[in-house]
């Protein structure tokens, strides 16, 4: 009775708008094989794609409450996170969404990069993937400035400051992000249209493009480029299984374990929101955001634009890798050249990044109180007697 | 009002950078050379801030140095009052008869006499309450705030400062003393328990504003009323009083505390059916044919 029902209304519905062949299409690209070597690594990008949902979806509740102007801005975020009912809970899903994002999509990128999945046919992916690497940062450092605390002022001031030092057009560049010579209320409202309404825009063009040609390529074999790739029923022939339900149910238990594991930093290490932003008042140590790091540190050793151009030139090899690295082998062991050469990439940007980390501030090794300069090296400054530890009278001091 | 010029501490340590940074491109015995002179560059800096300082710390006399260590440890190094805030004089010179120079205020030692007006200038409060006290007027402002205090090591006072025989035990008996450190307990330790709980909820996310408002306020009536005035009655009075408020606050303690852990527990059960689902879908999964 009710199956009748439903094919009388699919049918006209078909009659109408031929609905079937858009079924028919979503069917064939659902059960679609994806080859057996598929492991949890190839998840990623589903995670991250999860997160970027996640972020509109709170980015839009943080929107109903916040005021982008300098006035404003930190006040409102306060609101949210002190007065709105779950408003709490939708700004530490933002905040630490982005990082998770971010966290994703560098892990994404990296077994894309080892698995050789930018090779011959797949070079359109890698370009669009990484015009989403280039938005979705763009997302953080914007993002970054709009709460208007000490942190996100000053992280950006440094963060434009890097641009400023681009040869020839350095001083406009920085005009053009800040509005300005300094961080202002212009600076801000130019952040959050981008964050609001460019990027997203952007991203979601770019996304499209990314899974279709996913869609239409598959992911890639572990053969080199130099063997034909295997249709669908070749892949299924080899063991393929289909892309629904088994590898669609593979992704949705990384998402559920991720957000698992987001929940567990949100109800014990909830992300703080510091003190409201002071043009006059330079805190010491200011970084920004733990993914800019390593690159803000090395351009700490090097001549400005000398950094500046370098590390412009290796944003444009990782770009146009999938044009200068044309050999045939897919998988990490057949390209030991290129596998090495990865590896000391990562381990170089962790390094910086935990250099960066360390510089600016003090530790104590073995009884001998170490300051770390702006480069993170070391330098005693004497040891330490163990302060008495003395109740204390909950002195506050007086004016 | 433009960028760099605005934040000239800033701005130097930029042009030190990058000027350092092309010396040593790639030349890491030059670049570990560059380090150094960061640090003599620094030394230079702070040095310069305060002449009174860089003359005593090298003086062969042990009174005259010592109190220059003793006031790096004290809270008033990092409050930025420096020994002419209390001494007079002029600090902007290295000559020693015009930095001592009487014209620019200089008054040597601060007589014991007013030391309690020169503290009091930036601590009414404590002054306030310290002149009529037994130990001031009274007792012939002995003794006075740095007999307590010290001359140079001040630092934020602590409960020990009340039984360190040098403070009170010299001119009292004990009984005084444990009545009143029993005093200062009931008044300020719920202070320091509602703080530091506050820091602890504050940490959890959850916003502490009012509690942290209601400490400093019980603080302050304790300051401007109980503290230094050293006459037991007075004192009971006013704790007595503070203790019908602590009973709000620790209710607005309670209240936090209560949402940190309805946060928790709703965390928790998100996580548990998350991991729950997870653990279904691969099972189904692995029902699945060809599995
Ligand atoms: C020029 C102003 C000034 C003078 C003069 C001054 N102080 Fe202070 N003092 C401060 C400031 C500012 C602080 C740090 C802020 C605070 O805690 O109140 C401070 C801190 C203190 C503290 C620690 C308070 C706490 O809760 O941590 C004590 C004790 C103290 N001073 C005692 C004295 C004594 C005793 C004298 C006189 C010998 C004196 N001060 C003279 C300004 C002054
Ligand atoms: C060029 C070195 C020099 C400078 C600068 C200097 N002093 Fe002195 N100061 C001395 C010497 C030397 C003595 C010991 C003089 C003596 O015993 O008569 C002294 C003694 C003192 C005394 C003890 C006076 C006494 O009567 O016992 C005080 C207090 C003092 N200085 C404070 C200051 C202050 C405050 C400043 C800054 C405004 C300052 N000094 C700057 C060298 C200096
Ligand atoms: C908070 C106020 C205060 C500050 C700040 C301060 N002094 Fe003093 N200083 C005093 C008092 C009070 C005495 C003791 C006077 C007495 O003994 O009668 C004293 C004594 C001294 C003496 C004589 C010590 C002795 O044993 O004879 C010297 C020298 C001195 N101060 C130097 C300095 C120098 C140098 C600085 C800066 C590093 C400094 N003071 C900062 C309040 C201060
Ligand atoms: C008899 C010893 C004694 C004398 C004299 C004394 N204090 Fe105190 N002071 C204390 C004790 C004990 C505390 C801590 C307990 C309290 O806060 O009541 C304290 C606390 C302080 C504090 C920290 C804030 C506060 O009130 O708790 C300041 C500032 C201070 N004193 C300044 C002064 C000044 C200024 C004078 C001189 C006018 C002075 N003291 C005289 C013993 C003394
Ligand atoms: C140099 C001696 C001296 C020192 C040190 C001293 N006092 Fe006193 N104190 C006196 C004198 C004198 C009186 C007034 C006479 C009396 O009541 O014993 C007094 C009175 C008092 C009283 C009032 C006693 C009462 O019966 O009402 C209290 C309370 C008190 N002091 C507390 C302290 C505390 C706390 C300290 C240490 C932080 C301290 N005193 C340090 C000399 C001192
Ligand atoms: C926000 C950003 C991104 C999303 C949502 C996303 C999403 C995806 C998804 C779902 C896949 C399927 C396979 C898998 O998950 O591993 C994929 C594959 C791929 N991605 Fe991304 N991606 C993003 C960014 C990037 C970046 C930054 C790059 C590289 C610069 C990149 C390059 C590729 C390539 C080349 C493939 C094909 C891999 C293969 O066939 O083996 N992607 N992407």
């Amino acid at each position: 009775m009710i199956r009748r029902l439903s094919n009388e209304v699919y049918n006209w519905l078909d009659d109408r708008t031929e609905i079937s062949v858009i079924i028919e299409f979503c069917h064939r690209q659902l059960t679609k094989p994806v080859p057996r070597h598929l492991n949890w690594l190839f998840s990623f990008g589903t995670v991250t794609l999860m997160f970027f949902l996640s972020q509109a979806v709170s980015g839009v509740f943080l929107m109903i409450y916040y005021e982008a102007s300098a006035d404003t801005a930190y006040e409102s975020v306060k609101y949210i996170m002190e007065q709105v009912r779950f408003g709490w809970l939708m700004r530490q899903v933002h905040t630490y969404g982005a990082n998770f994002m971010i966290a994703f999509l560098l892990l994404h990128s990296v077994r894309v990069f080892f698995y050789g999945g930018y090779k011959k046919p797949r070079e359109l992916t890698w370009l669009f993937g990484f015009g989403l690497l280039v938005v979705t940062l763009a997302f953080g450092f914007t993002g970054y400035l709009l709460p208007w605390d000490q942190l996100s002022y000053w992280g950006t001031t440094v963060g434009t400051e890097i641009a400023a030092a681009t040869p020839l057009i350095g001083e406009y560049l920085l005009i053009l992000m800040r509005g300005g010579e300094i961080i202002s209320d212009v600076t801000l409202t130019r952040f959050f249209v981008l964050h609001v309404v460019l990027l997203p825009w952007a991203f979601i063009a770019l996304v499209t493009v990314h899974l279709v040609l996913i869609r239409y390529k598959g992911i890639s074999p572990l053969e080199g480029t130099d063997v034909p790739e295997k249709t669908p029923e070749e892949l299924t022939k080899a063991g393929g299984k289909p892309f629904y339900p088994q590898h669609v149910m593979k992704e949705a238990i990384v998402v559920l374990l991720v957000l698992a594991s987001m929940i567990f930093m949100i109800i014990y290490y909830p992300l703080p929101l510091h003190e409201k932003a002071d043009p006059f008042n330079t805190p010491v140590g200011v970084k920004p955001e733990w993914y800019f790091l390593s690159s803000y540190q090395a351009l700490k050793y090097l001549p400005k634009t000398i950094g500046i151009i370098g590390s412009g030139l290796v944003v444009l090899a990782i770009l146009l890798l999938p044009f200068w690295d044309r050999t045939p082998a897919r998988t990490p062991a057949r390209r030991p050249l290129a596998t090495s050469l990865g590896i000391l990439f990562i381990v170089l940007n962790i390094a910086l990044a935990l250099l960066g980390k360390i510089s600016e501030t003090e530790m104590t090794f073995m009884g001998t109180r170490y300051h770390f300069d702006i480069y993170g090296w070391p330098h005693a400054i004497g040891t330490v007697e163990e302060p008495a530890v003395l109740p204390d009278m909950g002195g506050e001091g007086t004016e | 009002m433009s960028g760099p010029a605005a934040y000239p501490a800033r701005a130097s340590l930029q042009a030190r950078t990058a000027l350092q940074a092309r010396a040593a491109l790639f030349l890491l015995p030059l670049l570990i050379l560059s380090w150094n002179t960061t640090d003599s560059a620094e030394a230079q800096q702070s040095a310069a801030t305060n002449n009174c300082v860089s003359c005593h710390a090298g003086l062969d006399d042990e009174d005259m140095s010592l109190p220059v260590a003793e006031w790096q440890r004290s809270a008033h190094l990092p409050a930025d009052i420096y020994c002419q805030d209390c001494h007079g004089g002029n600090a902007a010179t290295m000559v020693e008869d015009e930095a001592h120079d009487v014209e620019m205020d200089f008054v040597g030692l601060p007589d014991p006499y007013v030391v309690h007006e020169l503290c009091g200038e930036c601590h009414q409060a404590q002054m306030t309450n310290y002149v009529p006290s037994p130990h001031g007027l009274e007792g012939d402002f002995w003794p006075n705030c740095v007999d307590c205090h010290s001359n140079h090591e001040i630092v934020q006072p602590q409960a020990s400062l009340i039984s360190i025989p040098d403070n009170c035990e010299d001119c009292h008996e004990q009984a005084i003393m444990d009545d009143y450190i029993a005093l200062t307990d009931r008044g300020l330790e719920p202070i320091v328990e509602f703080r530091q709980a506050a820091e602890e909820i504050r940490s959890a996310g959850v916003p502490v504003d009012l509690i942290l408002t209601q400490a400093t306020l019980a603080r302050d009536a304790y300051v401007e009323r109980a503290s230094h005035v050293f006459v037991l009655e007075k004192m009971v009075a006013v704790v007595d009083s503070l203790e019908q408020v602590y009973p709000s606050i620790r209710k607005e303690v309670e209240t936090a505390r209560t949402e940190v852990d309805t946060r928790r527990r709703f965390g928790w059960m998100f996580i548990g059916l998350f991991l729950v689902a997870a653990g279904v879908i691969w099972l189904y999964r692995r029902s699945l044919p060809g599995a």
